[in-house]
């Protein structure tokens, strides 16, 4: 196999269990985003457009949907002959089974599959945020300063300090203390969970890590703390764009709202890379004669009879005659009777909303609505 | 009995009918639906039908058809056995319109209907808009065991094209149009050896179609008709062209050919959902990602990336990839090609009997 310099592993298992039912049947990456994507399809593309050809992805949380749409790679033209995405579930040895126990681990158990690109670096990313990063201009740093691990900064409000990994910097943006989620945090440099290593020094962490009875194989709790501690050099690498971790109902339906305002803040209009996704083909949508579509997003695939408006609605998701789907966000797939009407709420993937109903727009809240009358309400 | 069968498409005739439109493509590579080529039904309707292997004859400029179709990956066609052929076809175009294949451009590519051990060759010319279950087309042929089955349908008052006088089932002529038969032959499935004796011995006639050397020879060749139940758009002319983007329009028509368990492939491209801006005022339009819509648009195909400017009206359109209608403009009856830019506050208008075009990158 040919020697690649650097190669990514997303990290992909997460379930997200802040998202209630839009995460009960797949895990976080596959969640769907913006009408057509999948949450996973940003990091990915990252990869693509940085030029990284090889990604392991981890998956364990709900496999089912997140792999049949990963493929071969061939949406993020990622079925390379040599490298391309490879689905890394944990798996079972001679000496038993295992989970696996955390970040840290998930590499650790496919350390054979990472030796066989043997890369000098390694990208360890999550699948889960939404962002758009050239990874070349981190791995320069990473070279420039001869650093062991960079990891990926960006100033956070010091109210919300508390909620990340925090670092200390020195002048050169070398790392001198991180706490993972202080209570009187230090300093606002949060750690986003991407990470550049030097191959042969991760290796060797994970080995000692693996070893160690009382650690919780997490590379925020346990291996960077483990290298600081050792001396190791680690830099930060400073990211001022858009980067977000829609872990809550409310900031994964903040995050898609805002892509319908003028300027969002994560302009997936008019970026330079293309973000691709592995979307069915479907047919241009459908706007009926009798519907009505003011300030909304619309995928392909989809058939309005109704009215939207301030929405988005997904690939292939079908609205009835006389329906209003308000401040909504409807996920692929969905159908929505006629004469039934949303409000501030989010229709889960290829839910079936019977007609006549009403739902959501109960001030402060947001409702998600799942199939057979199923709906979750979330104070905001 | 396992039966299996290859395609067979043809994209190398002309048809000048569509001014600027076909001037850089062939046909069967007009954009059509927002989004598709007119050759993706003919393409998706053989793999739909379990068909495995199909050859296309391309015309002499492929360019468009080779850009399109590549290795022929989003139909599934890129494949170790079998899959698609790209096959050469001559300088000089078919202009028979219906289902067309010069015998001289099947002589060319003897070897792939040779190489590909099948029973049966299902051939289909490249721009016919239909979503057809061909695996009962071709389970009606194997039944049949007949040399050719024609694959047709009634469409009345046509002055082109190719058709059958059909007797009870078997067809007793091959004619043109007004010649006392609207059954037209979209379609024919050929028994592959037959198809091989067929050729061998017609070689000479290199510039005939295979369809007028089949009627010439009736009397010895048992040829049937299948008559097909499902919508069918012929696409001659500029007005087909409209008439056919129209019927997309009709919610039963547009779910029979897009919401079929039968999906239509097309080469896929990555783009981001349209937006409708707050004050726009879309009715009744079929409209492909990546637009921004600000204005007004009724009764109008708009493909990807297109964008209609703030008091803008698009109506009885048929606007292809990244047009740009500015803010104010007015269009009406019209088909505007790729790259077309309707500049601020600009009025056009085509007739109601034909439309106007607009040719790529046409700016006004």
């Amino acid at each position: 196999m040919q020697k690649k310099e650097c190669i990514a592993m997303l990290l992909a298992g997460g379930q997200g269990s802040r998202l209630g039912l839009l995460t009960r049947n797949l895990a976080k990456p596959a969640v769907s985003f913006g009408g057509k994507y999948r949450i996973i399809d940003f990091s990915l593309s990252n990869c693509v457009n940085s030029g990284i050809d090889t990604v392991g992805v981890l998956i364990q949380y709900r496999p089912m949907v997140l792999s049949r749409y990963l493929g071969t790679g061939e949406a993020w033209d990622l079925d390379a002959a040599d490298g391309g995405v490879h689905v890394l579930p944990p798996y079972a040895t001679e000496s038993g089974g295992f989970w696996y126990e955390g970040t840290a681990d998930a590499i650790y158990r496919n350390m054979r599959f990472i030796g066989n690109y043997d890369p000098e670096y390694i990208l360890i990313l999550s699948g889960d945020h939404l962002y758009s990063m050239d990874y070349n201009q981190m791995l320069e740093t990473h070279k420039t300063t001869g650093a062991d691990l960079t990891v990926a900064v960006r100033e956070v409000p010091w109210a919300e300090a508390s909620r990340f990994g925090i670092m200390s910097v020195d002048e050169q943006d070398r790392i001198t203390r991180f706490a993972e989620k202080p209570k009187q945090p230090e300093s606002n440099l949060a750690s986003m969970g991407i990470y550049i290593f030097t191959w042969k020094v991760l290796k060797d962490a994970l080995e000692r890590d693996h070893e160690d009875p009382n650690t919780e194989r997490d590379f925020g709790k346990n291996i960077i703390p483990m290298l600081l501690g050792e001396g190791k050099k680690l830099q930060a690498y400073h990211f001022d764009g858009f980067w977000k971790d829609v872990g809550t109902v409310d900031s994964y339906y903040d995050a898609q709202m805002d892509l319908l305002s003028d300027h969002p803040e994560f302009d997936i209009y008019h970026s330079e890379d293309p973000i691709y996704s592995n979307s069915n083909i479907y047919p241009a949508h459908r706007i009926g004669p009798d519907a009505e579509v003011d300030d909304a997003i619309i995928c392909n695939g989809t058939v309005i009879e109704g009215t939207v408006k301030h929405s988005i609605i997904g690939s292939g998701a079908k609205i009835g005659k006389g329906a209003k789907i308000i401040d909504s966000i409807v996920l692929p797939g969905a159908v929505v009777g006629d004469g039934t009407v949303i409000k501030s709420a989010i229709v889960n993937e290829n839910a079936v909303i019977g007609g006549g109903l009403s739902i959501g727009g109960a001030e402060g809240t947001i409702s998600v609505a799942g199939s057979d009358g199923e709906i979750a309400v979330f104070e905001r | 009995m396992r039966v299996s069968t290859i395609g067979l498409i043809s994209t190398n005739y002309n048809n000048e009918s569509f001014e600027a439109l076909t001037a850089e493509r062939t046909l069967p590579t007009l954009m059509f639906g927002g989004k598709y080529r007119l050759i993706d039904f003919a393409i998706s309707n053989m793999v739909n039908a379990g068909i495995r292997s199909v050859g296309v004859i391309a015309p002499y400029n492929f360019r468009s058809v080779s850009d399109h179709i590549g290795t022929g990956k989003p139909w599934g066609l890129a494949r170790k056995v079998g899959g698609l052929f790209m096959l050469p076809g001559g300088v000089y175009a078919s202009r028979e319109k219906g289902c067309r294949f010069m015998i001289r451009n099947l002589v060319a590519n003897r070897i792939f209907l040779e190489k590909e051990d099948a029973d049966f060759v299902l051939m289909s010319d490249g721009s016919t808009v239909m979503n057809a279950d061909y695996t009962e087309f071709i389970d009606f042929h194997a039944k049949s065991g007949t040399d050719i089955t024609l694959f047709t349908k009634k469409v009345p008052g046509r002055e082109d094209g190719t058709y059958a006088v059909c007797e009870n089932g078997r067809v007793t002529a091959i004619v043109g149009p007004d010649q006392g038969s609207d059954v037209r032959v979209l379609a024919m499935i050929v028994n592959r050896e037959f198809l091989l004796r067929l050729i061998d011995t017609f070689a000479a006639m290199d510039f005939e179609d295979l369809l007028n050397v089949v009627s010439s020879r009736l009397s010895a060749i048992n040829v049937d008709c299948y008559e097909y139940g499902g919508y069918v758009g012929i696409i001659e002319n500029l007005n087909d062209y409209m008439a056919c983007s129209r019927d997309l329009l009709d919610a039963d028509i547009r779910a029979e050919l897009f919401d079929s368990e039968r999906t239509i492939f097309t080469k896929p491209q990555d783009r981001t959902p349209t937006i409708y801006k707050s004050g726009s005022h879309v009715k009744n339009s079929l409209v492909a990602a990546g637009c921004v819509i600000e204005g007004t648009v009724e009764n109008s195909i708009i493909s990807r990336n297109t964008r209609i400017g703030k008091g803008a009206v698009v109506k009885d359109a048929v606007l292809m990839q990244k047009c740009v209608v500015e803010d104010g403009a007015q269009i009406r009856n019209m088909i505007c090609d790729k790259l077309v830019r309707i500049g601020k506050n600009v009025r056009l208008e085509g007739g109601d009997d034909k439309p106007l075009v607009l040719g790529k990158e046409t700016r006004v």
